[in-house]
């Protein structure tokens, strides 16, 4: 059932009343919505790049199901990448979370997040100021964007290339006084020139869910760091010899096999198919690049 | 008087014996020929009659009819001009055949009396011999080729008197013999040798597999990571052409009418890479007068597609028969012809719209969804067609300066040769030669697996949401792999190996 509020509307966030070019009405689905004006009611968007890397898309994934079990509400535009991590993390941390979209409620985009978008409907909330039916169009996500970052407390960017969307959002996010994290990267690398640009631009540096609470004047209980990947990947005793020396190249950095090959020093075949039996096994993933990197959440999967 | 005098004509790749009646009767002077000929051989009488005057002989001012026989097939191209010369000759008592035995008599008369080369010459004499006729008659330029049939006798003449005075015994011409036996014709030099790449060990890998197999490939990188080079080096990878390879495809080449058209044997296994803007017709063949497309041109050897995705889709939609069948049958007006098309195809693209995914100096500026678009391009009964995916990165200025040069084609090629020998051993009771070329009865036939390593292809196949027909795909893989290693029984390695090589069948997933 798709509900509106307009913005005279009681239920309508008094957050969002406070940005220049506030919509005048808001289509959502889930009962979430109607709570945000709650004193309690404490929400928080992470925007990043669409085609992210494996660690960003861990990164959000891991902050947005921390923010969560805190009882964060986690903001963001269900878009490949950054915001479908951030919104699966949020589902399973447990509280719920807000997808706001840049086309009608009953429209599935992007296609590949259809179940997402389904279950965000079902346990959290879908928002759009587009009225059902409007079909998605380049100009609308710019403005989508204002809505994520008026609709939270704060912004945390995790990766984005130079010029990109996540870098607008940031500065809807600025020019509505909002907090802007970013969650910092490797050096030089294509996803992390937006993120860089903020931190040096005065952005909060957050490392993981821990700063984003503490920015926000709560106090941190959880004992998460984020420098705990390692201890996360999976006890390593059931690999061979070969398998942990190729293993061992592929933590946190994405490789292509001939690297592998030229690294480890064993044959082509070897590689290939020990890689493979890795990424059966979840201690490794494929990337869209056709490189490898270490998986650090798994669970056993056995065959 | 008639006269009867024996020749031929192409159809498809094979020759097709035709008798060329000539009659001469009184009445308004004229020439006409008549069985179906086409423009060329109606332009004909043209060249006939400038060549006979010309050879200091007479055309006579009666009514000249001729008729090649059977009438009932569509006949094409010059190579009637000789026998329609002698035939005029004969048949006005100008000259008389003396000489016992049929000749197969082939040639395009110029108008000055010269006869030039034709078309096709291989296939008559496949003819001559298979019908035990005395022999061959053919423009000079084309006895090389002629003589490559063993057991032919093959006469050279070069004017249309030289042929007339040998048919009527005033003169005698030694039959064409080439010189050595037609082996030491291969010309198999390495266009360009495997060990040129550097780096791209995977890449590498992927080809040596590909060519024991006789898989196809399909390569994507970015432009500039040398995916053309790898494709030019892959024929080096194969073995040597047999002796009945090398026939097969140089009669397809004297079909075709191109400039390729051979003068010798077909050496070296072939190498097209026609361009993505090539039409159906030129791909795979046809035409009104039936003519090899790309794909025959490629028989025995390496049809290369690059920009693959760039390709007509219509063009590529055509290609399925042939590379399920190993020929191509066109149907046309002037008759039905099949033309083999035994080749691997290997294929290049990039890895996504803009060609910069995965380049360690250019950004992709690419969506995930235009990726995935941009990969499911090529029409998936084509893709099932294609056994092995493998990407090629691009390498940085360090890593191309630093790596070694790798192996020479020469060592890739004995490894190749050893694994066909193994499986022309294991397919000699059925019809065919390579891993590739398995059914589904042939694959639960010679690819048996203990249940364990069965367990894991099953597995894997689940893991990566693939489809039936990749669980074929990669078991022949593997068999191949297990081949190149020399090991009868398929492993789990070999499975895992064989994995690497079916990224597209992995879902695009962005998380």
């Amino acid at each position: 059932m798709i509900k509106t509020a307009t913005r005279a509307a009681r239920l309508f966030p008094s957050l969002l009343r406070t940005i220049p070019q506030s919509p005048k009405i808001l289509y959502y689905r889930g009962a979430l919505f109607e709570q945000l004006n709650q004193p309690t009611a404490l929400t928080v968007a992470i925007v990043g790049s669409r085609r992210a890397t494996r660690y960003g898309l861990d990164k959000a994934y891991e902050i947005a199901r921390e923010l969560s079990k805190y009882g964060i509400i986690v903001v963001s535009g269900l878009a490949e990448g950054v915001d479908a991590a951030a919104h699966r993390g949020a589902l399973d941390g447990g509280s719920a979370t807000i997808a706001v979209l840049g086309c009608g409620l009953d429209i599935n985009y992007p296609f590949a997040n259809r179940d997402l978008q389904a279950k965000i409907g079902r346990e959290g909330a879908l928002v759009s100021e587009f009225p059902p039916g409007t079909r998605p169009q380049g100009k609308h996500f710019p403005s989508r964007n204002r809505i994520i970052s008026g609709l939270s407390t704060g912004v945390l960017v995790i990766e984005g290339a130079e010029r990109s969307g996540t870098l607008i959002t940031a500065d809807m996010a600025l020019s509505q006084g909002r907090d802007v994290y970013a969650l910092p990267g490797p050096a030089g690398g294509r996803n992390t020139r937006t993120p860089h640009k903020l931190l040096r631009a005065g952005a909060c540096l957050v490392e993981s869910a821990d700063d984003v609470i503490e920015e926000l004047g709560l106090p941190v209980q959880s004992d998460n760091s984020c420098l705990n990947d390692a201890s996360e990947l999976r006890e390593p005793a059931s690999l061979s010899g070969e398998e942990n020396a190729v293993l061992s190249t592929v933590i946190n950095v994405p490789k292509t096999i001939d690297k592998i090959i030229y690294e480890t020093g064993l044959q082509c075949n070897e590689v290939s198919s020990i890689l493979v039996l890795l990424e059966i096994r979840k201690f490794v993933t494929r990337t869209l690049e056709g490189e490898y990197v270490s998986l650090t959440r798994q669970t056993e999967d056995s065959w | 008087m008639i006269a009867r005098i024996s020749s031929a004509s192409l159809f498809g790749i094979d020759a097709m014996p035709v008798d060329v009646e000539a009659h001469v009767s009184s009445g308004l002077p004229n020439f006409s020929i008549v069985g179906l000929p086409d423009a060329a051989i109606r332009e004909s009488r043209e060249r006939v009659k400038a060549g006979i005057l010309n050879a200091e002989f007479e055309f006579p001012k009666r009514r000249i009819i001729v008729n090649l026989a059977p009438a009932d097939v569509k006949k094409e191209g010059p190579a009637f001009d000789l026998p329609i010369a002698i035939g005029v000759l004969a048949t006005t008592r100008q000259m008389s055949i003396r000489r016992p035995g049929r000749y197969v008599i082939v040639g395009e008369l110029a108008l000055d009396g010269s006869i030039r080369r034709v078309a096709g010459v291989l296939a008559f004499a496949i003819l001559v011999r298979d019908q035990g006729l005395a022999g061959l008659i053919v423009p000079r330029e084309n006895a090389a080729e002629a003589a490559l049939v063993s057991g032919v006798t093959v006469i050279p003449v070069a004017t249309l008197y030289e042929c007339a005075s040998f048919l009527s015994c005033e003169a005698e011409i030694t039959p064409y013999v080439r010189e050595g036996s037609a082996d030491s014709d291969f010309i198999d030099t390495i266009q360009r040798d495997i060990s040129e790449v550097r780096g791209q060990q995977v890449a590498r890998r992927a080809l040596e597999i590909a060519a024991a197999g006789g898989h196809n490939l399909l390569m994507f990188g970015p432009p500039g990571s040398g995916k053309t080079m790898m494709a030019e080096a892959f024929p080096g990878l194969l073995p040597r052409l047999t002796l009945e390879e090398a026939i097969e495809t140089t009669r397809i080449y004297s079909a075709a009418r191109t400039s390729v058209t051979a003068t010798a044997l077909v050496g070296a296994r072939p190498f097209r890479s026609p361009h993505h803007t090539i039409s159906d017709i030129g791909l795979i063949g046809g035409g009104t007068v039936p003519s090899p497309g790309e794909i025959s041109l490629s028989h025995n050897g390496v049809l290369f597609l690059d920009e693959v995705n760039e390709f007509q889709k219509r063009v590529l939609e055509g290609l399925r028969q042939p590379l399920e069948n190993g020929h191509v049958t066109i149907s046309r007006a002037a008759g039905i012809v099949r033309y083999p098309s035994e080749f691997i195809l290997l294929a290049a693209m990039n890895p996504c719209p803009c060609g910069y995914l995965g380049d360690p100096i250019v950004d992709c500026s690419c969506t995930p969804q235009e990726i995935r678009r941009y990969r499911t391009r090529i029409s998936g009964p084509l893709r099932d067609r294609i056994d092995m995916h493998v990407e090629v990165a691009r390498l940085s200025r360090a890593q191309l300066t630093s790596d070694s040069a790798g192996e020479s084609s020469e060592i890739v090629r004995e490894r190749v040769a050893r694994a066909r020998a193994v499986q022309g051993e294991r397919f000699a009771a059925v019809n065919i030669k390579v891993n590739a070329r398995m059914r589904n009865k042939h694959l639960a036939k010679f690819c048996e697996m203990d249940e364990h390593t069965k367990d894991f292809l099953g597995h894997a196949v689940d893991r990566f949401a693939m489809s039936g027909r990749a669980y074929s795909k990669i078991t022949a893989i593997a068999r191949t792999i297990a081949d190149l290693s020399g090991q009868r029984d398929i492993s789990i390695d070999h499975i895992a190996e064989a994995l690497q090589y079916r990224s597209l069948d992995r879902e695009i997933k962005v998380l």
